[in-house]
């Protein structure tokens, strides 16, 4: 799984590294004007949320199974059930 | 030229590497992936500990830290979320470091300041501590002495600190510390102008400075075990125009005569130690200072957490995943006992608020923790 994802950023990182770089030939870009983009308050707040959004869409099922243990701790047990 | 959202010429001090667009972006990530592990995974383990404390209880342990601990390790997302949490730190160190080497050599000419007003002296025979040399500190690669000739180990400790604090330490100069120190030396003492400072275990000199700028006609010393960091730590200083004089020498003891400082302090130095060694170091503040000087120790403000189960266990496991050598040791420490064998008078131990300027912040120092990053546990004493 890690591998196909891997082998798949690769692939899009390439095609993004062309799209970049004919963009400089055609003159749509200036050279390093990625690198030196800086976005404003709110351009930042967007790819904030963009990037929260990546990060627990992600991450969800360890939350997830986080909750699923949660929830098989609080059942009651036989030992404190008599504890009670 | 401006880099995304911060270039050089808006940083508050110019040492510092300036990530690219791509290296900025994985350097938010792993922030916000480190405030998931901690604010989103964390919680569900700390309500899953919560069910399973009463049974700790009931059982009568001895050592109810490790019952808990061992009750929760039957849980897979217990063990997922401690191997995220030192993953996303291993992921924090990489990030920065690509951002450092890249730009090696733009940080070494900038670190060749003329006609600096401090200085720094290296010592080619100087042997770390084992607590510094047995395991990486925060899992910071190399370590806090690793010395490669240059102030690349200084700079990755720079730009990683300040990721790493994710911004509740004074940004980029990472310096709250430091003036909270200083806030707390001008509670106990108003009217102090001292003459010599000495700051211990200064790493890169992020809370050296603020004695600089509180004092500005203060001698003011530093001293650390990592050469690579005290060549930067000095570079950092002139870049800020504080006059620091760094020299490489173990705090427990140090080549500077008897009574030769009028205040001598550390900033969470402590628990990067060990027992044994912390002892050695506050005797070492109170050979070093003069008559009626102040000696401080400041330290992360988490002691109050203590006799929380959840909270005492977190705590263990933060030491343990992030190599903190000697944090049970100085969280569980009793330092008025400690600072009265050490031979200090006035005697003061609790929670100084965090201070933004040493100079002007409130002077609120007292018994209760105000919480994580907004006081700090200190301990201070007269010679």
């Amino acid at each position: 799984m890690i591998v196909s994802l891997a082998s798949e950023v690769t692939v899009l990182r390439a095609r993004l590294d062309t799209c970049e770089r004919l963009l400089v030939a055609a003159k749509v870009l200036a050279p390093g004007a990625i690198d030196t983009f800086s976005p404003d308050e709110a351009a930042q707040a967007e790819r904030d949320g963009m990037r929260q959004h990546t990060l627990n869409k992600v991450f969800r099922p360890l939350q997830e199974a986080a909750l699923a243990d949660l929830a098989a701790a609080s059942r009651p047990t036989v030992a404190t059930e008599i504890q009670v | 030229m401006s880099g995304i959202a911060e270039s050089r010429a808006a940083l508050a001090h110019p040492m510092i590497a300036v990530p690219t667009h791509d290296e900025l972006v994985e350097q938010l990530f792993v922030r916000d992936l480190k405030l998931f592990v901690g604010q989103t995974l964390e919680p569900a383990q700390q309500k899953i500990a919560a069910q399973i404390v009463p049974e700790v209880a009931a059982s009568g342990s001895n050592s109810p830290v490790d019952d808990l601990r061992h009750r929760m390790q039957s849980f897979e997302s217990f063990t997922t979320w401690l191997s995220l949490k030192r993953e996303s730190q291993r992921q924090l160190w990489a990030a920065v470091e690509d951002c450092v080497e890249r730009q090696a050599d733009q940080l070494e000419a900038l670190a060749a300041v003329d006609a600096p007003k401090g200085t720094v002296t290296l010592d080619a025979d100087f042997a770390a501590p084992d607590y510094i040399t047995r395991g990486d500190i925060h899992l910071m690669p190399g370590g806090n002495a690793h010395d490669d000739g240059s102030v690349l180990q200084g700079a990755v400790m720079d730009r990683g600190g300040a990721v790493y604090m994710l911004g509740r330490n004074g940004g980029m100069l990472n310096d709250l510390r430091g003036h909270t120190a200083m806030a707390h030396l001008l509670t106990v003492a108003p009217d102090i102008r001292p003459a010599r400072i000495l700051d211990m275990g200064c790493g890169i000199g992020t809370s050296t400075v603020p004695a600089a700028v509180c004092f500005p006609e203060a001698e003011v010393h530093g001293i650390d075990v990592g050469a690579s960091m005290l060549r930067y730590a000095h570079a950092r200083a002139e870049h800020l125009g504080a006059a620091v004089h760094f020299s490489q020498q173990s705090a427990e003891r140090t080549s500077f005569p008897d009574a030769s400082f009028d205040v001598v302090y550390s900033c969470v130095v402590l628990h990067e130690t060990s027992p044994e060694a912390a002892v050695n170091i506050l005797a070492e503040s109170r050979r070093l200072l003069r008559p009626g000087g102040i000696a401080i120790h400041l330290e992360v403000p988490l002691l109050h957490t203590l006799g929380d189960l959840w909270q005492e266990l977190s705590s263990e496991l933060e030491a343990q995943f992030n190599n903190e050598p000697n944090w049970r040791g100085a969280l569980t420490a009793d330092y008025g006992q400690l600072m009265r064998a050490a031979g200090f008078a006035d005697i003061r131990v609790g929670y100084q608020a965090t201070a933004f300027n040493g100079r002007t912040a409130p002077r609120k120092f007292g018994e209760a923790s105000e919480g994580v990053f907004r006081s700090w546990f200190v301990t201070s004493g007269r010679a």
